[in-house]
């Protein structure tokens, strides 16, 4: 494995070791995934070589633009197994997705006095777009009952008999403990009770297969940033029926059919939600990512980071007074605290030995409270971080407790 | 000036120390030194929220002089606000109020810990010199 993961790791040009960034552990790959060098390459490729806009322009180059950009949609379509590429939305991100739905569905589908449950473990992101629409549009938002682990509660979902609940958001895989939800299965009941499903897969897309059709939620989305590929795209599958009826979420060039000054009709799926020019280049990227993940495959993938986490969960347990909150099964991320340590202070000293972690409540406040707790420290693995680096970590770790305890 | 004597002070033991840790020590050890904050003042009205750590800045006059006590839940956010109280604590409100504060850069702790939100060192800058500005106007 460790020959498998050290040529995996020429892949990727930020760990060049040429560079002065030798020393850098990057263990914060929920926040963002490195890129491997055909992600950069392909980015600066388009504009350096074919630069132009897309969907519009009838010569060559912008046709090789456009049939680059709309591989990606094909790519996609095919790697998360949608019916159709109309069913691909392409966003700026899992925020912009979450927002598109949060106006576009809730104004055609749910009516005044809706309720829609959400559990206090999703992020930030998964829970003010929602607040915003229900203050907007007269709905409810309701408490979504989780088990012990930060999970949805099943029992409770299949006790519902709250008519007036019509969606349901939540997250694949938690970004906090990492924990995944049972979805083919919450998604289930939900259909039994007519309850529309919206997934936020930002934690997932890297890491589980995810085949839609399959799990039967209508709407699921992810960041590119996430899953190697550049930031400022995003992906918001939903299903064609439902996106047919929804109206636009933004306006302006490439979402309309025909505009007159009063009057204007929309283009078809999945273009009538893309308004203005796309992150071309960005989604080029994503392309060349997901090509690049397939190449690797996700069962080589889980095996490494597995191996990984293991390793990290063994020597983090020789720590005394550590307390954990996620587990080591099946999950990249491990969140835990120092009893008597605050989580700032050893991110601090970790920073300053070139490690890099997230700490504070990342971006999920209520699930933080949860846990009783202000605050975390959060490793976040991926397929390409090695075994040296673990034990490297785990080196500066102590060295930050020491100076912490003296 | 008082405030540039004590800028002065720890610049000068900043430049005795070799790494990185022992900045830090040292910045650990001056939130050691504050005296503990009675609970009832780590209230909202003292609170400068910073992005991961808390710290409560109560001020005080007497004399045409302001005195700070402070504290936080955070060791290195502790010392930061206590090298903050070391310098300002017991100047003149005006000084206080119209002083630019150099140490931060001259001892390199920008580039430890960025002025950023998550220590709350640039409000807590910031709420210091606000605070003496509103005595004097009153």
């Amino acid at each position: 494995m460790t020959q498998i993961s050290s040529k995996i790791r020429k892949d990727f040009p930020f760990f060049d070791t040429n560079k002065n960034r030798a020393n850098i552990i990057y263990f914060d790959n929920a926040a963002t995934t490195q890129k491997p060098r055909v992600v950069i390459n392909a980015v600066s490729d388009f504009y350096s070589s074919y630069n132009s806009n897309v969907h519009r322009g009838g010569y060559l180059l912008a046709n090789r633009a456009t049939e680059m950009f709309e591989l990606t949609r094909e790519l996609i379509q095919k790697y998360i197994n949608s019916k159709s590429k109309e069913e691909i939305i392409f966003t700026s991100g899992t925020t912009q997705s979450v927002n598109l739905v949060a106006h576009s569905f809730i104004k055609k589908f749910l009516k005044k006095g809706d309720t829609i449950l959400v559990s206090k473990m999703e992020h930030h992101s998964n829970i003010v777009p929602w607040q915003l629409a229900c203050k907007q549009y007269g709905l409810k938002i309701k408490e979504l009952a989780l088990k012990i682990d930060g999970t949805i509660n099943l029992n409770f979902l299949k006790k519902i008999k709250n008519t007036s609940i019509k969606l349901i958001v939540f997250q694949h895989v938690s970004n906090v403990t990492g924990a995944e939800n049972n979805i083919k299965e919450i998604i289930n009941v939900c259909k039994k009770h007519n309850i529309y499903t919206f997934i936020d897969g930002a934690q997932a897309i890297a890491h589980k297969k995810i085949d839609v059709q399959s799990i039967n939620c209508d709407f699921y989305c992810f960041s590119g940033h996430k899953c190697l590929g550049p930031t400022g795209t995003g992906i918001l599958f939903g299903k064609k029926e439902l996106l047919e009826i929804m109206p636009p979420y933004m306006g302006g060039g490439e979402m309309i059919d025909s505009v007159n000054l009063q009057n204007s009709s929309w283009n078809k799926l999945p273009y009538k939600f893309e308004a203005g020019t796309p992150n071309i280049a960005g989604f080029i990227g994503l392309g060349k990512a997901f090509l690049y993940l397939k190449k690797i495959g996700l069962h080589k993938i889980n095996a490494l980071e597995q191996e990984l986490i293991n390793t990290l969960y063994k020597e983090l347990k020789k720590i005394e007074n550590i307390v954990f909150y996620s587990s080591a099964q099946g999950s990249t991320i491990c969140t835990f605290n120092i009893k008597g340590i605050h989580s700032y202070d050893l991110g601090a000293l970790l920073n300053e030995q070139g490690v890099c972690v997230r700490t504070g409540h990342l971006c999920a406040q209520p699930a933080t409270k949860l846990f009783k707790t202000n605050s975390f420290i959060r490793i976040s693995l991926s397929f390409y971080n090695t075994q040296e680096e673990i034990f490297q970590f785990i080196t500066c770790l102590n060295k930050s407790i020491k100076i912490l305890l003296k | 000036m008082i405030l540039k004597k004590r800028e002065q002070d720890i610049i000068d033991d900043f430049n005795l120390f070799q790494d990185w840790s022992e900045k830090y020590e040292y910045i650990i050890n001056l939130g050691k030194e504050l005296s503990p904050l009675k609970k009832d003042l780590k209230c909202s009205a003292n609170l400068i929220r910073g992005c991961q750590s808390n710290v409560w800045l109560v001020p005080k006059i007497k004399d045409g002089k302001i005195f700070f006590s402070a504290d936080s839940d955070a060791l290195i956010t502790k010392g930061l606000v206590a090298l903050l109280v070391k310098i300002f604590s017991g100047a003149n409100l005006k000084d206080v109020a119209l002083f630019d504060i150099t140490v931060i850069k001259a001892v390199g702790l920008d580039k430890h810990l960025s002025m950023n939100r998550s220590n709350g060192l640039g409000k807590m800058i910031e709420q210091i010199k606000k605070i003496s500005l509103n005595y004097l106007k009153e």
